[in-house]
This record gives structure tokens, C-alpha cells and sequence, in this order.
């Protein structure tokens, strides 16, 4: 199913990573970047 | 996924894995399949809801499709596992441009239901 956000800006983020590290969307301008969503890991 | 790291890399193509799953559950995954890639955790879910991820109907989640992937899965003697996870939760992929713009939005309808990988570098090489 196609999203709504396709051709529009991508949602802001700012996450941590298992060690506490910050990571935010804005990180990744001037980079492609890919967000795979898991429904669960495992 | 991962199979896809170098032809990835190679398109420049930088890959973050999102999840709602604890630090714990994040490290044990990281200790067994070695993730080259950061995960994140989105705890609260805002950014799969912002992404229009959210929690599918048992018919979707368990339909013909999962079963077959799971089969699949089995014929390469990967024993699937029960995560006790949120098994409900819709999962998905969004390709964004240097710009910041999202070149592909797919919100998965079950677990069998994502982009190819072919699709997804269709979607990088379509812009320069």
C-alpha cells in the first residue's frame, strides 16, 4: 500500500539507538536514507 | 535486507532500522544477527504513526501470504520465532531523498507485504 507521505516531506525524527545515541532525521540531509519500520524483530 | 547491503551502499543509500522493541530485545537481535546497521527505537510508535503504520487486522497478519513467507522461511531451515512481540504492529519502508522528500512510502498490510529490493533501488536510480 502506498503512503500518504510519498513526495512530501519526511516525518521528523529523533531516536535513540540501543546505546542512547540521538539520531535525527536531519542527520541524514544531503544522504539518501531508507527507514525499514519491523513489525517485530525476531 | 541485508543480502542488499552493498548494492545499497553502493546508490549511497544510508539505512536505519526503526522499532518499538526494548534496548534489551535490540541487543539480543543485534547479538545474533549482526545488523550492520543502527536501530532505533521508537518506543511510543510516533514515528510509524506519522508514517500511517499502524496495527493490522488478524486477517491480514495471519492470511495466506504470512504463511507462505513463514513456509519459505522454513524450507531455509530459519525456524520462525515467537516474539511475543506486538504482532499486530504494521511494519513498512520510506526511501528519502537527499532533499528530504519521501521518493517511496510503503506501508506493509502484513508481514508478508514489502517493497522489493528492486523496487526500492528502482525508486533511488529514478532521481540522480
Amino acid at each position: 500500500m502506498t503512503g500518504r507521505q510519498l513526495g512530501k516531506p519526511a516525518v521528523p525524527f529523533a531516536l535513540p539507538d540501543v546505546d542512547g545515541r540521538t539520531h535525527r532525521l536531519a542527520d541524514y540531509r544531503g544522504h539518501w536514507l531508507l527507514l525499514v519500520f519491523h513489525r517485530h524483530l525476531g | 535486507m541485508q543480502q542488499h547491503e552493498h548494492a545499497l551502499a553502493d546508490l549511497d543509500v544510508h539505512v536505519v532500522v526503526i522499532t518499538f522493541e526494548t534496548a534489551l530485545f535490540v541487543r539480543a537481535y543485534l547479538a545474533e544477527t549482526n545488523v550492520a546497521w543502527p536501530i532505533l527505537i521508537d518506543h511510543e510508535r510516533a514515528l510509524y504513526d506519522g508514517y500511517g503504520m499502524g496495527r493490522g487486522l488478524l486477517r491480514d497478519i495471519w492470511g495466506l501470504g504470512t504463511w507462505w513467507a513463514y513456509a519459505k522461511e522454513l524450507m531455509r531451515g530459519r525456524l520462525p520465532k515467537y516474539s511475543g512481540a506486538d504482532t499486530r504492529q504494521l511494519g513498512g519502508d520510506v526511501l528519502i531523498d537527499p532533499a528530504g522528500i519521501a521518493q517511496l512510502h510503503h506501508v506493509g498490510t502484513g508481514p508478508a507485504d514489502r517493497p522489493s529490493i528492486a523496487a526500492i533501488l528502482d525508486a533511488r536510480r529514478r532521481q540522480p
